[in-house]
């Protein structure tokens, strides 16, 4: 979203996120959106900055420093948490 | 008195009323407000999650760009407050993501060297323009609103916006005071809501709010006012939703943003201050209310 617009755009996320994660729950939110909307909260487009180009390039660039969270090392804690902390066998 | 404003994306969606009175508040008090050229979204409080540089660096665009204006920066949205703070913190404890950042930055020709601070405008009109100031340019009685001052989570830790405890904060409540309010005691004032809980766990978010509207029910309030976006959105809905319960008594009550107030009282209109964007109507029922704010009310009739 940040990428696309520079900003972002909270109809557009929350409808992406709904669609991606669990459809059925959005008739839920039928009444508060359409409050909302009729209270001229809701806006139907997107805003997009004039700097998106360089907005881009910054992001890029800046990805170059993160490594992939697949790559990052973590320690990992067996003894002293979950149900191996109290003796009913260590966790994987 | 000037200051750079960075609205934030929720100011102008969701909060469209927090900036409507936030400006209007500011034009009353006398200081100028300059809207962020170009602004882009901080990446609130998820996107460090998972990108960590990529959140530093967007963020920090808009430092670099307030940089070229010099003067402080006002951050009404909580999560950009924290997000902002946090960007200028962390880049001047570790030099090694302050040179990555900039290393991005350079790319648009930009670089941020952290020289100008973030705030929040109730930072701004308690220790800038002080509560005398204020309560002195009033011209409208607000003294039938109890509000229960709600702070949220983000603005007292860990970058306290105002130099109170961060447990128990109590600007807004001297502020109201001042202007002839009477603020209830309201013990939850620094609970978290729940954020974006109400979209990924409703049911944990729903309990929150549930709470959080249930003291101020219950301590005499007729009103919560908050300085958070994302919290006035979850209240709002969670509001929105109740019923009266057996006895009569108003369960539901609106959720204003503490600038809205402030502004009603120094003169600005209903209209001024997006009072028509809330879920719940403001219903004021004492008789001294300014014809204004009966106004108001009955535009919002058919909620009663």
């Amino acid at each position: 979203m940040v990428r696309r617009y520079g900003r972002s755009y909270e109809t557009g996320l929350l409808l992406l996120f709904f669609l991606r994660t669990k459809p059925l729950a959005l008739f839920g939110w039928r009444r508060a959106g359409f409050a909302l909307w009729r209270r001229g909260r809701i806006r139907l487009l997107p805003e997009k900055i004039e700097g998106i180009d360089g907005l881009r390039r910054i992001i890029a660039k800046a990805e170059t420093f993160d490594l992939p969270q697949e790559a990052v090392e973590r320690p990992t804690i067996t003894d002293t948490v979950g149900y191996a902390a109290i003796g009913l066998g260590a966790s994987s | 008195m000037r200051y750079t404003y960075y609205p934030g994306c929720s100011l102008h969606a969701t909060g469209v009323s927090y900036d409507k009175s936030t400006r209007a508040v500011f034009e009353k008090v006398g200081a100028e407000l300059v809207e962020l050229e170009d602004w882009n979204c901080c990446g609130a409080t998820s996107y460090t999650s998972v990108k960590k540089t990529v959140a530093y660096a967007i963020a920090a665009r808009n430092l670099a760009l307030a940089e070229k204006l010099g003067d402080d920066v006002v951050a009404p949205c909580s999560a950009c407050y924290y997000v902002l703070n946090k960007t200028r913190t962390h880049m001047a404890e570790m030099p090694e993501l302050k040179e990555q950042v900039n290393a991005s930055l350079a790319e648009a020709g930009l670089e941020c060297n952290m020289t100008v601070p973030v705030r929040k405008p109730l930072d701004v009109l308690v220790n800038d323009v002080g509560l005398d100031r204020v309560a002195a340019l009033q011209t409208n009685s607000i003294a039938d609103f109890r509000p229960a001052c709600y702070y949220g989570c983000q603005i007292v830790r860990p970058y306290g916006a105002i130099d109170e405890d961060p447990e128990m904060p109590m600007s807004m409540e001297h502020m109201f005071t001042a202007l002839g309010a009477h603020p209830v005691d309201y013990p939850p004032k620094v609970r978290c809501c729940g954020g974006m809980l109400i979209a990924t766990f409703p049911d944990v978010a729903g309990q929150l709010c549930d709470d959080l509207i249930d003291w101020a029910v219950e301590r005499g309030a007729n009103c919560i006012v908050t300085v958070c976006p994302l919290c006035q959105a979850n209240l709002d809905l969670l509001s929105m939703n109740r019923k009266r319960n057996g006895n009569g008594a108003q369960r539901r009550i609106p959720i204003m943003y503490f600038t809205q107030l402030i502004a009603l009282a120094l003169g600005s209109t209903p209209e001024e201050v997006g009072l028509k964007h809330g879920l719940v109507p403001v219903e004021i029922e004492a008789p001294r209310l300014s014809n204004a704010m009966v106004g108001t009310s009955h535009a919002h009739g058919e909620e009663a």
